[in-house]
């Protein structure tokens, strides 16, 4: 039996790694971007709507790009923080860890003194909404779906000219929706696509700086809501 | 800019902190996440900016900053995963216990059934939802413990990532089932 489970961890090793077609994550940012040349666009997506390993990647980027301290994690963060910042500036009594010994540690240090009173500053007035799967009410969470958001994530040179998330099997129609971080509705529509186009005075409209929310919800046939991208968070660089 | 930062002038030092300013936080929270305890998470930080600085020749134009620092930070948080428990995949994996036992006695089989690994890499796209997914990917095909991939992913079920890999083995003994059947009818 114990060989039999380690026989099937190496197969499931191998059918869940990446592979030579794979996606880099460089790729996949791009391709959510929409800046990707169109042959490797095509290449790409089809690729990415066939392969596990590819959407979580996306998926664990897009989580990446978007982490924010959640309630429970803050006290953690600010205590690491501190400490980085006390490691640092190299206080008599603080021990620097061999790891931090080898880091440029003039630019570190003014890089942290900032940071101290940016994350501080950051945690107090801007919190982000979690990331996570809406519960399905009343049902097992074991049914509940997620869609792979493509783009827009993270911060953008530019407003994004669309929404666009893996089309999902078994889905008759989409719900969109765009917010404020507080989760006021700015704008929302439905499409039987993968992608929708913003509107251009909703572009206009997009502050530099100013975070915003979207999340698209798959319905059946029937219009019963049957998967989530969860909140997605995008700006425009200032 | 990369070149500012990679030659260590004052240019590269102004850059070096709006690069840290920017995306600080995510790597602290991320690490947070990976390690689920603050002594590791600092730790694990510290070697993800120690690489970072290591490797800033490598930065494609600033719009993939977060991108290569994503690059940067998943390396070292499987390393450091890794450095944990480098062939005990799930040690506290009590999915097994609640599962039909194909899966475990005859893994083989899940491979007979397409005969290759993109195939059965399709077979595991069409029969897992898309948080199965995820949390099959990561657990199999990264080592990551499941209570990790409870954090990374934020779900907030009772049993977290363990309730989706009970999920999705059930799913795919049931589709093993379906293809013995179906192997039967036509042999």
């Amino acid at each position: 039996m114990g060989e039999a489970k380690a026989g099937e961890r190496s197969l499931l090793t191998k059918a869940l790694s990446a592979s030579e077609v794979c996606a880099t994550p460089f790729e996949l940012r791009s391709l959510a971007d929409g800046s990707l040349p169109e042959p490797a666009t095509a290449r790409l997506q089809a690729h990415l709507s066939g392969c596990p390993r590819c959407q979580t990647e996306l998926t664990l980027l897009n989580y990446f790009e978007n982490a924010v301290p959640r309630p429970d994690e803050e006290r953690a963060v600010r205590w690491i923080s501190a400490r980085l910042e006390a490691e640092a500036i190299g206080g008599p009594s603080v021990p620097r860890r061999p790891l931090f010994k080898a880091l440029n540690l003039a630019a570190f240090g003014l890089a942290f003194m900032a940071l101290g009173a940016a994350i501080t500053i950051g945690l107090r007035d801007r919190r982000a909404p979690e990331l996570t799967q809406p519960s399905l009410s009343g049902s097992p969470v074991l049914r509940s779906a997620a869609i792979t958001a493509l783009s827009p994530a993270g911060e953008l040179d530019a407003a994004p000219d669309s929404l666009r998330w893996v089309p999902q099997a078994g889905a008759a129609s989409y719900s969109v929706q765009l917010m404020e971080v507080d989760h006021a509705e700015l704008w929302n529509a439905e499409t039987r696509d993968a992608a929708i186009a913003l509107p251009l005075a909703l572009r206009a409209g997009i502050a530099p700086g100013k975070p915003l929310l979207w999340e698209v919800v798959a319905k059946d046939a029937d219009g019963r809501a049957m998967a989530w991208s969860g909140k997605q968070r995008f700006s425009i660089k200032r | 800019m990369a070149n500012h930062l990679a030659e260590g002038d004052s240019e590269g030092s102004i850059w070096l902190q709006e690069l840290f300013r920017r995306h600080y936080t995510r790597v602290v929270t991320w690490c947070l996440r990976v390690t689920g305890d603050r002594e590791e998470a600092h730790q694990l930080v510290q070697a993800v900016f120690v690489n970072a600085q290591r490797h800033l020749e490598t930065i494609r134009g600033e719009s993939m900053v977060s991108t290569w620092l994503y690059s940067i930070a998943r390396r070292e948080c499987i390393a450091y995963l890794q450095s944990r428990s480098p062939l005990d995949i799930a040690p506290d994996d009590k999915a097994r216990k609640a599962l039909p036992d194909d899966l475990d006695s005859h893994p083989q089989r899940l491979f007979e059934f397409h005969g290759s690994v993109q195939a059965a890499r399709a077979l595991l796209d069409r029969e897992l939802n898309q948080i199965e997914k995820r949390v099959f990917t990561l657990h199999y095909g990264d080592g990551v413990p499941l209570q990790t991939i409870t954090r990374l992913l934020g779900l907030q079920n009772a049993s977290g990532a363990e309730a989706y890999l009970v999920s999705a083995r059930r799913k795919l003994a049931r589709a093993l089932e379906q293809w013995r059947a179906n192997e039967k009818l036509t042999g």
